[in-house]
């Protein structure tokens, strides 16, 4: 049964929304900036005004104001009471639901526990780490026992060794917790790590939900096939499994290593900006590493991508302009490519790639 | 540079410092017996209990409208806002002679009062009304700035963990803006205090009646001029003793926590 259910919702972002986030389900809502991620979230929390209808469970909750709603909301900036300490700060919802003292303390002990911050209980705000300041707002979250999280961008601005030991932990706990989980994102990475299932957001509307892989293989659209960086897909002819977690697929002539363990491999994706090119031919003998001819070149914002034939293949690839330009690069040139073996993505299934 | 800017820097601490030494220098043994003085004794009281009502009355009206002023938006509310401010641009003798007309016998609100048996001129209620008047936009105007320095969100979260917009307004608002708050209702109180130009214009200086000690000290200088030295001393004791208890009621500041 959905737990939450938005029906034809529009507000000054939100174009006709219908969206199912299933009983303990993590669903990422991705989209670019400005998309209304936030907006939906909001939504769910009853706090920006809106058209159509929300229901909890079959209840709808149109009229139920945000305090009464039972959401846990962790804010995109990391909002902290600035004159609680740590404490204080996740005692406060459960100050407001009026449990005793002996409660309140208990719950926030288990809480500062499970958060792994018992050291910071009497820090005050400024004096917290930004990694810090996320287990406190998560915890503060969390205290009231919501029976539904909603998380906006919460690994934004923090380093990338922290964001993936905080994403992994994140999961975990939502899988402990068993709790219904909107989770806002614009980045395709942690997106497809922390979700049961992906809502492409573009433009106030949700234009694909999916699981990562039916996303990722089978984008609805050219816009999210843009969205998501223009995957290059390769149908497998053969499949070979080497033992060891590791199986030989062959897709159009190449013979390419992939890391899985498991049935048969259909197909596989990668992205351009995970393919390697140089001029020179790479030392040794590398693996999954190819030669081919550049077929044309684009240059967009950032970066330079080439298309290059290999075999019966067209694979995109995608470079910094530094390094382009370092490199005479030409229409007809030959180049060596390699595609890094632990980005590349395995489907099982038989869908047909839509595009 | 350096010394040229230590110069003026010199200068002007002394001519601020100035009076104080006219204080020091003061005949003391007769100024003390002078404490005792009917005109000291009554003024002092006018001047305390008005401005104790003044600041009272500002507070309980200046907190709500300046959190309106700060939280909400209506058409037209930038040029009503600008009605706030200016009483602080206004001499006080100008604002005591409006208040003056306003609520004279035949002035747009004076009449009806008259009508009901209500006189305001020249009463202790004209008194509080030429404070009031005065010293509620000094603290509406720190007490604004200090709820637009509290986060939005930090209100949003406030309700998205179960509070109702009073509990976030005690709990969150008002903790965070307690500074500026503070610091509005010490201006205030000092202004009103000080107040002369618009009290002597709408109240009179009526010994016992509506003479406060800063028209007190202006009465004095007729007589003697050290029963007006008493009398500001008694003014400075007074303004020390107001800012060094809302200092400490202050208490810690969660900055520097």
């Amino acid at each position: 049964m959905p737990l939450i259910k938005l029906k034809n919702v529009s507000n000054y972002i939100c174009q006709n929304v219908n969206l199912q986030v299933f009983d303990r389900e993590l669903l990422v809502l991705f989209g670019p900036n400005g998309a209304g991620k936030t907006t939906l979230l909001n939504v769910i929390a009853g706090l920006v005004e809106y058209e159509g209808k929300v229901y909890f469970d079959n209840v709808c909750v149109d009229k139920i104001p945000a305090p009464e709603r039972g959401i846990g909301y962790v804010f995109q900036n990391l909002i902290l009471f600035p004159h609680l300490d740590v404490f204080s700060n996740i005692a406060y919802g459960l100050k407001v639901r009026g449990q005793s003292q002996a409660q309140i303390e208990t719950r926030v002990k288990e809480l500062l526990k499970m958060m792994k911050i018992e050291h910071l209980a009497s820090r005050y705000p400024r004096h917290l780490s930004g990694g810090e300041k996320r287990r406190v707002v998560l915890a503060r979250a969390l205290a009231p026992s919501p029976e539904v999280l909603l998380l906006d961008e919460p690994m934004n601005n923090l380093d990338l060794r922290t964001t993936k030991y905080l994403r992994t932990e994140l999961k975990q706990l939502q899988r402990k917790l068993k709790i219904t989980t909107v989770y806002v994102t614009h980045n395709l990475e942690e997106a497809e790590e922390m979700a049961d299932r992906i809502a492409v957001i573009n433009n106030g509307r949700v234009e694909q939900v999916g699981t990562p892989e039916e996303i990722f293989f089978n984008p609805a659209n050219e816009k999210i096939s843009n969205l998501i960086g223009k995957p290059n897909i390769f149908i497998c002819e053969k499949c070979k499994d080497l033992g060891n977690g590791v199986m030989e697929v062959t897709c159009g002539g190449l013979n390419i290593i992939v890391p899985h363990d498991g049935n048969s491999i259909r197909r596989i994706a990668l992205l351009p900006r995970d393919v390697y090119v140089s001029d020179a031919e790479p030392p040794g003998a590398g693996v999954n590493q190819f030669k081919g001819i550049i077929t044309d070149i684009n240059y967009n914002n950032e970066a330079v991508r080439l298309t290059i034939k290999v075999k019966h293949n067209n694979i995109t690839a995608e470079i910094p302009y530094q390094i382009y330009e370092g490199m005479d690069l030409s229409v007809g040139r030959k180049v060596f490519l390699k595609l890094k073996l632990r980005r590349i993505k395995v489907c099982e299934s038989e869908d047909n790639y839509r595009l | 540079m350096k010394g040229i800017v230590f110069f003026c820097y010199m200068v002007c601490a002394l001519f601020l410092f100035s009076p104080i030494i006219a204080l020091v220098s003061g005949p003391w043994s007769y100024v003390v017996s002078l404490l005792g003085d009917t005109l000291v004794v009554q003024a002092l009281l006018i001047s305390l209990k008005s401005s104790f009502i003044s600041i009272i009355i500002i507070v309980v009206l200046g907190l709500p409208a300046s959190y309106f002023m700060a939280r909400y938006c209506f058409p037209g509310k930038q040029v009503l806002d600008t009605v706030f401010e200016l009483p602080l641009v206004l001499p006080p003798a100008v604002a005591g002679l409006l208040l003056l007309i306003t609520f004279g016998r035949n002035g747009p609100i004076g009449q009806y009062l008259y009508r009901v048996g209500i006189q305001i001129p020249f009463t202790f209620t004209a008194v509080v009304i030429a404070q009031v008047f005065v010293a509620a936009p000094i603290f509406i105007k720190s007490a604004k700035s200090g709820f637009q320095g509290v986060d939005r969100n930090l209100e949003i979260t406030a309700a998205t963990l179960g509070d109702t917009p009073w509990q976030t307004f005690i709990k969150i608002t008002l903790p965070l803006s307690w500074n500026s708050i503070l610091t509005g209702i010490v201006l205030a109180w000092a202004r009103a205090l000080a107040e002369f130009g618009a009290t002597i214009m709408l109240a009179g200086n009526l010994p016992g009646k509506t003479q406060t000690l800063t028209l007190a000290i202006y009465t004095a200088m007729e007589r003697d001029m050290n029963l007006s030295l008493t009398i500001a001393l008694i003014l400075i004791l007074v303004s020390f003793i107001i800012l060094t208890t809302l200092k400490f009621i202050g208490g810690k500041r969660w900055e520097e926590v």
